[in-house]
């Protein structure tokens, strides 16, 4: 509780922020007389409109006529910013913690608080992950109210409504539920908003933290939360009828329901030609695929399967092979390892490094294991390529990584038939997961044939005319011919 | 049960399970280093024994495509032991996976070929279309011979294989025809005869060809050296052999083997040599004729207990050279007439009736002759072969009427 | 009741169960009986199929509120109905069984040159376990998505057949009049009767408008694409027939100039397996879900390790061979198959005729 004595409200505060320097008090007299003092956190305001907003006024306007201070001092503020009169202790120190400034007067036992907030903010760029070439390529940034804006910019709606909610007992932070109303399904809404409630974590740095507690399944391989940097992918999922999750301090949106396609799909596919999208969503697919099973084929086939190679193919591999002293199977495997390594190690390079790093790894390390009579060109060929196929798919490179391990381990195992059976069982996994009412497989596995114009085809905007019927929305209707 | 609980129990299990067969996976060889890769195989007889010869391809530790093989022998009981004896020497198995050849020797021909290959057929270690060869001499030598060749060679084993296929398709016979035609009522198969020249000297290096009269003899080095003195050369000179009830009742020359072609449908390419033909513009000349395509239909009837073939072809030709005594014809006329057309027409009719002899003489069908009539005229057939003294002797009333369309295709 | 299965996955896992024995072993096995007439067979083994399709999804689609238990309780009593489930178990059983026999059968001769029995089977009892447990609304999701390829997949099979096609090896017809036919007939019957394995799936299923126009094409479209693949088969090897043990495998064996490209039966291995074993699942899930009604389980799991087991120990009898089991145990289970497909048949038959809501009032 806050006393009428400025200075003993000034000490409270200093001791409850156990006297940080970067909590900044500075007294001074307002309305000619009565004495007042500023409060707030270096680096989260605007000086600037501190001094010509907030201030300047404070000091120059003539003493109020009534007791009430606090109301007297909040109708002087410069219009446009949001201030308030606030009398208890927490909601104070939540409102200096967000980037107000506070101001005490003396003999009051309540304060008056104006958003005078600028955090460092880094200005909406192209993200690296999801360039285009067509497109908007503007990005999201760890402002929260930035990328508040940059969906506004794109939904000039009332109905998208944005629900506000605090996670982390000690990093507080905001978290924005976005959904269009007249849309989404109201189940979806109360389920997300369900789970971020009760969450109970001392504190979220970014919006994977949230994304761990939304999903169902939480120790699959596989992610149940779509993410984009892009507001525009943000928007096109809310008009779909999906929820979005904007956590602050990341640049990186959650959006539910998830299916696995969405991966397949390329922002760049709604800016290009449809037929050439479709085929890029071929490619993609065909190619996480092959990432995934040609190590394990290659080892099935050099082990247990080599009628199958056609005979001049044959001879090359023989060729190839002469006098390497691994095993296939372990031959693959030291080239996969080796091949994580070195993308793990050119990770955290830096940059400069990173890029000097990877060219040795890919030529030179390649080259001279094969000289060196290590591994066979093959084995070699093969691992490179499925590394290079595994990026078709951005978001799913971690998660082909591990299949095409485990799926190496079953070729060498147990030949074609494990690979048919890791096949089975994956398909079989996939198609058992229900994420938010919506089948993670969704539209293949159902099968919905009129989910198909943007799936495994994608047609022109205009034979779009109804919502994904693969997750459930309240309003199916999209387009009005 | 707890979820998580039973969960951990799953991945247990398949761990235990991924753990148990996993020192195999690691220990076990690549198959390529515990399986000699075979390319084909001959097959000989030696005394009461069968010999079987396999060319081995030898990988070569470069980038470059060019196997080398080698041919080991073994002999046993039966095949199947003569492959024991094989693997014993190479200390391999034998990959009969890409064998794209069988080499009968002679010998082999004369005995039921049928119960020789068998094994091949029942155990599937071979692909049953692997086609068939006859040599006169030991199949060892020509698989000798095809060794000296690498697949990279203008004239190995295999292309001369599929050239037959595509030219003297009735000639060529594949492990799964022999057998199939082996059950059919008619029991007879025709395998191309291809065999070795030791003795040709060749004046070019490996894979050259050099050709003689209607056949073709191509001959290469070991090494593909220079020098010409341990030549071997294949000698493919469309000849074959007949089968009847799996053994070898004849020896076909080329122009018999081309006679037979006519009736077979699959064939589609021959040259056609016209001789000593005249007309306006041509004295004693030899025309040869380019055969490009060919349409065959038969129409089977049986008239008076006597089985009538009609067999109506259409022939696309081009004519490809022109004899005349010395002078030169301008390429600019069109020599197509009718007196041509006619020599065509007669050649053809006489090549078939030609074959229909020699068919009758041995009373052998290749030409499924049974097969035309019992599935166009089943009844009548019956009634005929009813009518005959031994149903065998089928072929022997058959006539042959011939229509031949000539298309020219300059 | 809970509708577990759309109509486009209902036709699909008819499809699947209808068809999963008909594309690899019976072509041959039948050839030894009608010889060249064994295309007749085939069809009017397809014949039979669809007749007693037809009656199943009439039957299906009049109590399409109740499950299948639930018909036979009230018609005859918990016992008898107990008792004619134990039969429809035994059916689907020995079609589980011969289903996992055909696949090992087809990875010793196609894939490995030997494999062990055990490592075949943990894998096997392993994917259908699982499938079966999460429930045939998986098996359905699934064979969405793998039918494609498995579509493809036969039609690439068929497609590298056509060059060495000799109609002479299947004409005359009856030949030898129609016996052999009806020889060929009679020893498929173990082969036949899959439709009935789908009564189980009574009450599950979510009709839509056009149902029956589109579950009566698709189905007689793809017994036409197995029929063509029998007279494929039986037009590429003739009386070579008996040397070959599976059809779609052997289909692209055929020519040279397709195994020049390379050995295209793999893409059968592929397409076969899957398909096998995802109708080993579906298999399965009917005897799981007969053991709960027979036993009264509540959860998937026990009733599905009970039919493992049980069909596992009948794999071990069997040794494992699908030639030992041909020579031995077909020819006697065919007559038990015969039997209850028999009384199925006729139960069929009973049920078509009664008044609907008579049987299914709450």
């Amino acid at each position: 509780m806050l006393t009428k004595s400025l200075k003993d409200n000034l000490s409270k505060m200093k001791e409850r922020y156990h006297n940080s320097q970067d909590l900044i008090v500075r007294e001074f007299v307002s309305f000619g007389k009565i004495n007042s003092a500023v409060v707030y956190i270096d680096g989260s305001v605007d000086k600037q409109f501190l001094i010509s907003g907030v201030l300047n006024p404070l000091q120059t306007s003539p003493p109020p006529k009534k007791d009430d201070v606090t109301d007297y001092a909040v109708s002087k503020i410069v219009a446009f910013a949001q201030a308030k009169v606030e009398s208890d202790e927490s909601t104070i120190i939540t409102n200096l913690n967000n980037g107000f400034c506070t101001i005490f007067f003396e003999n009051t036992t309540s304060v008056v608080c104006v958003d005078s907030t600028k955090w460092p903010v880094r200005l909406p760029s192209e993200p690296p992950t999801s360039a285009v070439i067509n497109g908007p390529r503007e990005g999201f940034v760890e402002d929260i109210v930035t990328n508040v804006a940059l969906i506004r910019k794109r939904l000039k709606t009332p109905d998208v409504i944005f629900d506000k909610m605090e996670v982390g007992r000690y990093s507080k932070t905001q978290v924005r539920v976005c959904y269009i109303h007249g849309i989404v399904h109201p189940k979806i809404v109360k389920k997300i908003k369900d789970k971020i409630k009760n969450i109970d974590i001392d504190g979220v740095v970014d919006s994977s933290y949230i994304s761990a507690f939304l999903e169902d399944r939480r120790h699959s391989v596989f992610r149940q939360v779509g993410t984009s940097e892009k507001p525009d992918i943000i928007a096109s999922k809310l008009l779909e009828g999906r929820v979005a999750v904007i956590v602050d301090g990341s640049p990186i949106v959650l959006t539910l329901p998830y299916v696995l396609w969405e991966d397949f799909q390329s922002s760049n596919d709604y800016y290009t030609t449809p037929m050439r999208a479709t085929f890029q969503r071929w490619l993609r697919a065909f190619g996480a695929l092959i990432a995934i099973i040609l190590p394990g084929c290659y080892v099935a086939v050099m082990l247990y399967h080599y009628k199958i190679i056609p005979i001049k193919l044959l001879i090359s591999i023989a060729n190839s092979i002469q006098g390497i002293p691994l095993s296939p199977f372990l031959e693959v495997l030291f080239i996969i390892f080796l091949f994580e390594i070195l993308y793990e190690a050119s990770l955290r390079m830096p940059r400069y490094l990173g890029l000097a790093l990877s060219v040795v790894g890919a030529l030179i390390l390649g080259d001279t294991a094969v000289k060196a009579g290590l591994v066979s060109p093959p084995a070699v060929m093969i691992v490179a390529l499925t590394g290079v196929m595994s990026y078709t798919v951005p978001n799913q490179t971690s998660q082909i990584s591990f299949l095409r391990l485990v799926f190496t381990f079953l070729g060498g195992i147990l030949g074609f038939y494990g690979i048919i059976i890791g096949g089975l069982f994956l398909a079989g996994y996939l198609c058992s997961i229900k994420n938010y009412g919506a089948p993670y497989l969704a539209p293949l596995g159902p099968f919905v044939a009129k989910d198909q114009k943007d799936a495994i085809f994608k047609k022109p905007i205009t034979s779009q005319i109804t919502r994904p019927k693969s997750f459930p929305n309240v309003n199916n209707r999209r387009l009005k011919k | 049960m707890d979820k998580a609980l039973k969960y951990r129990i799953v991945a247990w299990v398949v761990a235990i399970f991924f753990l148990i067969l996993l020192p195999s996976a690691v220990s076990v060889p690549s198959q390529l280093q515990t399986t000699a890769i075979v390319s084909g195989i001959g097959i000989d007889k030696e005394g009461e024994e069968i010999s079987l010869s396999a060319q081995i391809l030898i990988p070569q530790p470069s980038t470059s495509y060019s196997p080398k093989s080698t041919v080991i022998s073994g002999t046993g009981k039966d095949l199947m032991d003569a492959i024991s004896a094989v693997e014993l020497k190479t200390g391999q198995n034998l990959g009969l996976a890409h064998c794209y050849i069988i080499v009968l020797g002679d010998e082999i021909c004369n005995d039921n070929l049928i119960e020789t290959l068998d094994f091949l057929m029942r155990s599937n270690i071979m692909g049953n279309n692997t086609a068939l060869i006859h040599t006169s001499k030991k199949a060892e030598d020509i698989l000798k011979v095809s060794s000296q060749f690498s697949e990279s060679d203008i004239n190995n084993l295999q292309n001369i294989a599929k050239f037959n296929k595509e030219n003297y398709n009735s000639a060529s016979t594949s492990l799964i025809e022999l057998f199939s035609e082996y059950a059919l009522p008619a029991s007879a198969s025709v395998i191309g005869t291809i065999d070795s020249d030791e003795s040709s000297n060749g004046q070019s290096s490996g894979g050259s060809e050099e050709s003689s009269g209607s056949g073709g003899e191509s001959s290469a080095q070991s090494g593909g050296s220079s020098s010409g003195s341990s030549t071997s050369a294949f000698k493919n000179e469309g000849k074959a052999i007949v089968i009847k009830n799996g053994k070898k009742i004849l020896n076909l020359e080329q122009e018999d083997v081309m006679k037979f072609n006519w009736l077979d449908s699959e064939t589609q390419k021959g040259n056609i040599l016209i001789e000593n033909y005249s007309d306006k513009d041509l004295q004693n000349a030899t025309i040869g004729i380019r055969q490009m395509a060919k349409r065959i239909c038969f129409n089977p009837k049986i008239t008076n207990n006597t089985p009538i073939l009609e067999a109506n072809i259409t022939l696309e030709t081009r004519i490809e050279s022109i004899e005349n005594g010395g002078k030169i014809q301008s390429s600019h006329k069109n020599y197509y007439n009718d007196t041509l057309v006619s020599a065509i027409k007669t050649k053809v009719n006489q090549d078939i009736q030609d074959a229909l002899s020699l068919a009758k003489e041995y009373n052998f069908d290749i030409m499924d002759i049974y097969a035309i009539f019992n599935s166009n005229k089943t009844a009548d057939w019956k009634k005929y072969l009813s009518s005959l003294d031994n149903e065998d002797n089928y072929i022997q009333n058959l006539e042959i009427v011939v229509n031949v369309v000539v298309k020219n295709k300059e | 009741m809970t509708k577990e299965l759309t109509s486009r996955q209902f036709i699909l896992l008819s499809i699947f169960i209808m068809l999963s024995t008909k594309v690899l072993t019976i072509h041959p096995f039948v050839f030894e009986y009608a010889g060249k007439d064994a295309i007749w067979s085939i069809t009017l083994g397809f014949l039979l199929d669809m007749i007693i399709l037809i009656g199943v999804v009439i039957l299906l689609q009049k109590f399409k509120d109740i499950s299948f238990y639930g018909l036979l309780k009230k018609f005859f009593g918990t016992i008898i109905a107990k008792i004619l489930l134990v039969f429809l178990f035994v059916f689907i059983a020995l079609k589980a069984l011969f289903l996992y026999q055909e696949t090992h059968s087809f990875f010793l001769q196609i894939l490995f040159t030997e494999i062990s029995p055990l490592i075949y089977i943990i894998p096997a009892v392993f994917i259908t376990g699982y499938f079966a447990i999460k429930g045939i609304n998986t098996i359905a999701r699934s064979m969405e998505i793998f039918s494609i390829f498995i579509l493809i997949g036969i039609v690439i099979c068929m497609l590298t057949a056509i060059n060495g096609l000799n109609p002479d090896y299947i004409l005359p017809f009856f030949e030898n009049g129609i016996s052999p036919m009806f020889e060929g007939f009679k020893a498929q019957i173990f082969y036949r009767g899959n439709a009935l394995i789908l009564l189980c799936f009574m009450g599950k299923i979510d009709f839509k408008k056009n149902f029956n126009f589109k579950f009566f094409f698709f189905n007689t479209l793809m017994a036409l694409i197995v029929i063509i693949i029998a007279l494929f088969f039986y037009m590429l090897y003739g009386p070579s027939a008996l040397y070959v043990e599976f059809t779609l495998a052997d289909l692209p064996q055929h020519d040279p100039f397709v195994t020049d490209l390379g050995r295209l039966n793999w893409l059968s291995i592929v397409v076969c397996t899957l398909a096998l074993f995802l109708t080993s699942s579906a298999f399965l899930y009917c005897l799981a879900n007969i053991g709960r009604w027979v036993f009264g389980f509540k959860r998937a799991l026990i009733p599905t390790g009970i039919a493992l087991v049980f069909i596992t120990i009948l794999a071990i009898i069997n040794d494992y061979s699908l030639v030992i089991m041909q020579e031995k145990i077909l020819r006697e289970w065919m007559y038990a198959c015969g039997i209850i497909m028999a009384i199925y048949v006729i139960l069929c038959v009973i049920f078509l005729c009664v008044r609907r809501k008579k049987w299914t009032k709450p």
